[in-house]
């Protein structure tokens, strides 16, 4: 009776505290920016979320991933004009190792860019003048590495490499432009898996690989300036291309919307379309379902979050408002009125969108909601302009950044030891 | 009830009847010569095609179209220093235009082919597409149009061109052509001092 009592109570306990998850690449472990932690706060004290560490970064956009307790992130060193990989603890921000290569980056909206994928064992980076890294998670020593530009032909996108690796059982995918369009390679020894050629010569724009299941085949989406398509994921055989121009270059990457359905959307006035792509027997075909040619509705850096069958992003129309749409296309509610978004970054978790203001670095709590814009809580966590790198949520922390310094703030329940965010300042050698 | 006007009265009707002519006169120079010391100036929070906030709008070209000058005395002009020197300036290309094979827009956006680039600093043969630029616009071309101002704009652009007027080449009408159609109220009269 004793024990019955005893586990009716730890249950009870887990069930009102957090559910711990990792965040091991671009937009969470399934893709698509939704943590699956529970028991995070819905109200914050005054002031904010408790601030648990602070370290400085170049400037620039690169995010964490988070894997086992450790954060893993770009940067770049401008006195040494060496570009990195930094391992941090997740705990208290202190680092852990680095990885640091000679490279010469020039500023333009930013340095650093991209957000590593982690797999416990290793990590994977892209860095800016696309050569592909692949680290030893726990030293930080590279253990193989691969050049896009030199291996593949492919070229340096304007404002260098915008994309992240795809992370999936034995392989890491890239798209690559040059003489190939998608690549897998073999986690442990970097050999090809497969590769897809690129018949077209598709340049490589900022867009990363998605994978989806479509007509119930199991593919990887990625899209080029010249529009989206879809690879087996079993042998990189190129099923379906659909022709669109997207203007200059594509950041938001190809959303799959259940079984036969791919949102796309992009800047600089390409707008977004939702295409149909359905499979009959050994054949794809693909049709525009809507197409926003220029100036309904568009993304122009983030890719949207599919929940609830409702779209959720901010678009670029009047500063950045943050829109629910429905999957017809309608505009179901946005943020007018009440916040401006800009080009800031969100992710959703527990029912809940955390939302940042791109001009600004104010935080908003909304509720994850298909009826209207409910705000529960806001604060000024990181300040400055361009505040556009996406955030990263695990073990009730969430952790994002603004062109200085990258920050860890509690959103989950307060950890039972209190803990004092001045304490952990760090110099970041950046 | 109906007296006469006394000789004091006529006199005193007489010095403020003076005194209001007097008063007309001075503001009626005023008007005339004090204007000489104002300019025509363009208030770049006003004008729809460097108004930040203001995307997806058509571009404003009054300024080129009314002018009384054959060629506008209006001109775009970039501020260097606050220039992102870009690759794909989305001043210089027209974004909108078909891509060609290296993924460049293959057409300009300034119909007068007034913008013209230079690469600037030191050049990675591995990586054309990150060097930088100086855009310099040729003001024997511009006409003052205002597309590559609106395409310098927030998010892909950071404000760096305007449109100014040329007081060496504005005639200082009184009575000028560009503000009185000017829909934003942006082309406005200041005092020089």
């Amino acid at each position: 009776m004793r024990h019955k009592l005893l586990v009716a109570l730890l249950l009870g306990a887990c069930a009102a505290t957090l559910c711990a998850d990792d965040w091991p690449q671009f937009r969470g472990a399934q893709r698509d920016n939704i943590s699956r932690e529970t028991g995070l706060l819905r109200s914050w004290p005054e002031g904010g979320p408790r601030v648990l560490w602070t370290v400085p970064m170049c400037e620039g956009y690169a995010a964490a991933a988070i894997h086992s307790g450790r954060v893993y992130v770009n940067d770049y060193d401008r006195e040494q004009n060496e570009w990195c990989v930094r391992c941090l603890a997740l705990d208290d921000g202190r680092e852990l190792w680095r990885f640091r290569e000679k490279k010469r980056i020039r500023p333009n909206h930013g340095i650093t860019r991209t957000i590593p994928a982690v797999d416990g064992k290793y990590v994977f980076s892209l860095d800016p003048k696309c050569v592909f890294h692949c680290l030893d998670a726990k030293t930080g020593a590279e253990t193989w590495r691969k050049s896009l530009v030199h291996d593949y032909k492919a070229k340096i996108p304007p404002w260098y490499n915008g994309q992240c690796p795809l992370i999936e059982d034995d392989r890491v995918i890239l798209g690559i432009g040059g003489d190939t369009l998608l690549v897998a390679f073999d986690k442990a020894t970097g050999n090809e898996i497969w590769r897809t050629p690129n018949e077209h010569k598709w340049p490589l724009s900022h867009s990363s690989v998605m994978p989806a299941e479509l007509g119930g085949v199991k593919q990887y989406l990625w899209c080029t300036l010249f529009g989206p398509l879809g690879v087996r994921a079993s042998d990189g055989k190129l099923l379906w291309h659909h022709e669109r121009k997207f203007n200059v270059a594509v950041s938001p990457s190809p959303l799959a919307i259940g079984a036969d359905r791919v949102f796309v959307t992009g800047p600089y006035e390409a707008g977004s379309a939702m295409i149909r792509v359905q499979c009959t027997g050994d054949t794809f075909t693909t049709e525009i379902i809507f197409d926003w040619q220029e100036n309904e509705w568009n993304a122009e850096v983030h890719t949207p979050i599919l929940h609830n069958e409702h779209l959720f992003a901010i678009g670029k129309k009047k500063r950045g408002l943050f829109t629910c749409m429905n999957l017809a296309g309608n505009r179901v509610w946005d943020s007018g009125g009440q916040a401006a978004f800009g080009l800031g970054s969100f992710v959703m978790a527990d029912g809940l969108f955390f939302v940042l203001e791109g001009k600004t670095g104010m935080l908003r709590l909304i509720e994850a909601s298909t009826t209207g814009y409910q705000e529960l809580a806001h604060a000024q966590v990181l300040s400055g302009h361009d505040v556009w790198g996406p955030m990263a949520l695990s073990d009730g922390k969430l952790v994002l950044r603004d062109m200085q310094k990258m920050v860890c703030i509690e959103v989950g329940q307060p950890a039972t030891v209190a803990q004092s965010g001045a304490d952990n300042k760090h110099d970041g050698g950046s | 009830m109906n007296e006469e006007p006394t000789r004091r009265d006529v006199l005193g009707h007489a010095a403020r009847g003076a005194a209001l002519l007097g008063m007309g006169g001075l503001i009626g120079y005023l008007i005339k010569h004090g204007s000489v010391e104002g300019a025509w100036r363009i208030n770049v929070d006003q004008c729809v095609n460097s108004r930040l906030g203001a995307l997806g709008v058509d571009v404003c070209d009054k300024c080129a179209t009314t002018c009384v000058l054959a060629l506008s005395a209006v001109r775009a002009v970039n501020d260097h220093a606050a220039c992102g020197r870009c690759y794909i300036c989305p001043a210089y290309f027209d974004v909108n235009s078909a891509i060609n094979e290296e993924g460049l827009p293959s057409a300009k956006l300034c119909p007068r082919d007034a913008i013209e680039r230079f690469e600037i600093g030191w050049v990675d043969p591995d990586d054309p597409a990150n060097n930088y630029y100086e855009y310099v616009i040729d003001e024997v071309k511009c006409n003052g149009c205002g597309r590559c101002v609106m395409a310098c704009k927030e998010p892909a652009g950071l404000s760096s061109i305007r449109l100014e007027v040329r007081h060496d080449l504005c005639l200082d009408c009184n009575r000028c052509s560009i503000a009185q159609v000017c829909p934003d109220d942006a082309y406005i009269r200041e005092p020089t001092t």
